[in-house]
């Protein structure tokens, strides 16, 4: 911008000037020597035509007191001289070097306007009559320019002599130009009678008008075309040197000033186009820094009243309107934020509701608390409002639950959009109350069927065990009954053992197993349960060990019984999966202040992908290897429902089949 | 001394009767006319005498002479005359030719041949090439 600045200045700057020095040094001399001689030609026109004016006037006058009565007088030889009076004054009127003569038929004196008397012939007797031989009114007789008429007697109309006007041509010298630098001459190219100022050497002068110019004038001439004066010239010679005179001092002065004003020019170019910039330099920066700092509450000061300070104020003005702008919206963001997080806490009590009624009334509640607004009320039927519709599981259809009702017509678009959303946020609320509550029915109902049943079908089964167990010990059996006794016994004990089982996890599910804590001494307990199932792996030729040293506690609040079958299901599994090698037990005390009893043994492994399923109600690996161990499927499931229930957890971990697998059971101290 | 007498004898020349003389160039032959055809003549209404055309000549305005002339002679007022020369003027008529003095009137009639003019009958001599052919008197 600066240098584009600098550049314009510079252009503006030196261009006209450069023209204007070019002018002047290649065409202003030929420009104005032309203009020099127009304007003369107008001149000497002037001058010419001011002469011939002269001149006619002069015949005229001539004309006119030839033709007055007093001419009568020259019949008594002008003795009042009343002729000669008129003559003389017009010769005063006429203010110029002549003289009027009349002169009788025989060229005598008659009168004149001279001071002394002429007497005798007139002295340009042959002239004259040359004159009127030639029918010519005027001649020329020295300096003299000499018109003459005839006199005729009023009375009779006989004739009376001429009258004759002697008009010097010098009289016309005071109509040339004259000056230091210039000069003007008529001049009669025959005669080379010259009138006026005359320094020049001879002159060609041809033609109507022309002009010449030598080495030192410029010279304008042109002819009269009075006849009076056939083959004059007029002249005007203008000194060359002092008519150009200032041209060349122009140009000299030009010259002299050329670098002057270059470095001037230049110099005040770049000192000007800096000033402009500055303050838009300094502007440009101010709102840079405001940018960099997003300090919109600063304002920019320039020492500058121009277009500049406009623009500044107007900047300035811009900032202020931002400032307010962002402030504005600062403390709307803050304000939607409020609502933001006043709406999810609002969507979140909403979530914590329990019943369809309570969620209702902390609705209306939080709304009326969110809005400041007059009441909201609810109605349990279908009208004006916000509907809350909800879904009917079994007809799979939407009902109308009801309708909000607010105590206002007019409602922005928001608005409504806002109190629509949050009926359906109750909407889905209540369809998750109404399904959470149908769910747990249903489990309940399912529970209790399955604790009702077991409980009716292990009454049998026990009497089908004590009966077997008795007929085991009658002796007179054959030992084809025995087993056939031994095998119903069998299954009656599996199908007991899968039914408590059942009826277990029923109880967990139905929240009816109740816990009684007390203060266990795990050791004893988990030592109990070890020599309990040691024979288990002494008849498969399995190795126990117990490792309890990092067992920092000797006792912990739990429920003895539960904790018992946990440890006895887990271990029983090991023993059960594992062919060859051992079993390892090791209870430790975690940094967690939890209990943590791990039990791994070398056997059958799992698959790290079907670790879940273990947990599942009835599931057993569909595995060829794992496929020939007999089991319920109930017992990793109910042993982890009954390790939730102590506030602990149980996992399993193996790397895979073969590779023998862990369990570890961890619980709260 | 001289000019007391000479204002006694211009005093004497005012309370005199001026006489004053008609006078006609010689070879007019025109004698004894009368005041009413000398009128005529000066009036423009009477031209020529036989083939001569008759040239009226007055004298100045403020002349006595000329005073005296149309008082006595023309018997018409200056305002008569101014009005009477206005319309012959639109006539094509002029008045008569003006002399200044009695020697050019003199002059005059003597070498036109149809002129006539009056003078003081003081200053006319009997030389001249005129005659005189009528008198009048205040």
């Amino acid at each position: 911008m600066q240098k584009k600045l600098l550049t314009a200045f510079l252009i503006v700057g030196l261009v006209p000037f450069a023209i204007v020095y070019l002018y002047l040094i290649f065409y202003a001399h030929d420009k104005i020597t032309q203009n020099i001689l127009s304007r003369e030609f107008e001149n000497i026109q002037s001058v010419i035509s001011t002469a011939q004016n002269r001149l006619l006037r002069a015949d005229k006058e001539l004309q006119f007191l030839s033709k007055l009565d007093v001419v009568d007088d020259v019949v008594v030889g002008d003795i009042d001289e009343r002729l000669a009076r008129l003559l003389l004054q017009k010769k005063k009127d006429m203010h110029a070097q002549l003289e009027f003569v009349v002169i009788d038929p025989s060229f005598n004196y008659v009168t004149s306007s001279a001071e002394h008397n002429l007497q005798g012939r007139y002295k340009y007797l042959h002239a004259l009559q040359a004159a009127v031989k030639k029918k010519q009114n005027f001649f020329m007789q020295g300096h003299n320019l000499i018109f003459y008429t005839k006199l005729y007697a009023s009375f009779n109309h006989k004739f009376l002599g001429y009258m004759l006007l002697e008009y010097n041509l010098n009289n016309l010298a005071n109509l040339t130009a004259k000056g230091k630098n210039i000069y003007g001459y008529f001049l009669n190219e025959k005669s080379h009678y010259i009138v006026g100022e005359h320094k020049q050497s001879h002159l060609l002068l041809q033609g109507r008008e022309g002009s010449l110019i030598t080495k030192k004038n410029l010279i304008v001439y042109k002819r009269l075309h009075s006849h009076f004066l056939k083959g004059w010239y007029y002249v005007n010679v203008i000194k060359k040197e002092k008519a150009l005179d200032f041209l060349y001092d122009f140009i000299n002065f030009m010259s002299l000033m050329l670098p002057i004003a270059v470095l001037l020019i230049v110099l005040v170019s770049f000192v000007s186009a800096k000033k402009i910039i500055r303050p838009l330099q300094k502007l440009t920066e101010s709102v840079l820094d405001i940018t960099h700092k997003k300090d919109y509450k600063h304002s920019i000061h320039l020492d500058v009243k121009d277009e500049i300070a406009k623009l500044s104020d107007a900047f300035n003005e811009l900032l202020a309107t931002t400032d307010t702008a962002l402030e504005k919206l600062e403390t709307e963001n803050k304000l939607r934020l409020k609502r933001f997080i006043e709406l999810i806490s609002i969507f979140n009590a909403i979530i914590q509701t329990k019943s369809e009624t309570e969620c209702i009334e902390l609705s209306i509640e939080k709304i009326q608390d969110l809005t400041d607004d007059k009441p909201i009320y609810f109605e349990k039927k279908k009208s004006e409002g916000a509907q809350i519709y909800v879904t009917n599981f079994e007809k799979n259809t939407k009902e109308c639950y009801g309708t909000l009702l607010f105590d206002k017509e007019d409602f922005s678009e928001n608005e409504l959009r806002f109190y629509t959303s949050i009926a359906t946020m109750i909407s889905l609320q209540l369809e998750r109350i109404r399904l959470i509550n149908a769910t747990t029915q249903a489990s309940r109902a399912k529970s209790a069927f399955i604790s009702n049943m077991s409980h009716e079908l292990r009454t049998p089964l026990n009497a089908i065990i004590g009966f077997t167990q008795y007929l085991i010990t009658y002796e007179k059996l054959k030992q084809e009954q025995m087993e056939i006794i031994g095998n119903i016994e069998n299954s009656a004990s599996y199908l007991l053992e899968m039914i408590n089982g059942i009826l277990d996890i029923a109880k967990i599910e139905a929240g009816k197993m109740e816990l009684h804590y007390e203060t266990v001494d795990i050791k004893e307990l988990l030592f109990n349960v070890v020599s309990m199932l040691t024979p288990l792996a002494e008849q498969k030729n399995l190795t126990i060990s117990l490792d309890m040293q990092r067992c920092k506690e000797e006792s912990i609040f739990t429920d003895p019984y539960f904790v018992k079958q946990i440890i006895i299901n887990l271990l029983s599994n090991a023993i059960k999966f594992t062919e060859k090698g051992g079993v390892e037990i090791r209870l430790e005390t975690l940094d967690t202040k939890e209990l943590q009893l791990s039990i791994s043994d070398t056997g059958i492994g799992i698959e790290a992908e079907d670790v879940e399923k273990l947990f599942q109600d009835f599931a057993q690996l569909d595995h060829k290897i794992q496929k020939k161990y007999k089991g319920t499927g109930l017992g990793l499931s109910l042993s982890k429902k009954l390790a939730k229930l102590l506030q602990g957890d149980l996992l399993i971990q193996s790397e895979g089949i073969e590779k023998g697998s862990r369990a570890i059971l961890i619980l709260p101290i | 001394m001289k000019r007391f007498f000479l204002f006694l004898s211009f005093s004497a020349l005012l309370l005199q009767a001026d006489s004053y003389v008609l006078i006609a160039n010689k070879d007019l032959k025109l004698t004894n006319i009368s005041r009413l055809y000398l009128k005529q003549i000066y009036l423009k209404k009477h031209r020529y005498f036989r083939d001569v055309k008759l040239i009226p000549v007055n004298l100045d305005v403020q002349d006595a002479a000329r005073k005296s002339f149309e008082k006595e002679i023309l018997k018409m007022s200056r305002n008569r005359l101014r009005e009477f020369w206005i319309m012959q003027h639109y006539e094509g008529v002029r008045p008569p030719l003006v002399m200044h003095s009695s020697k050019s009137m003199i002059k005059f009639v003597a070498k036109i041949k149809g002129a006539l003019g009056y003078i003081p009958e003081k200053n006319f001599s009997s030389q001249e090439n005129v005659k005189i052919i009528y008198r009048w008197s205040d």
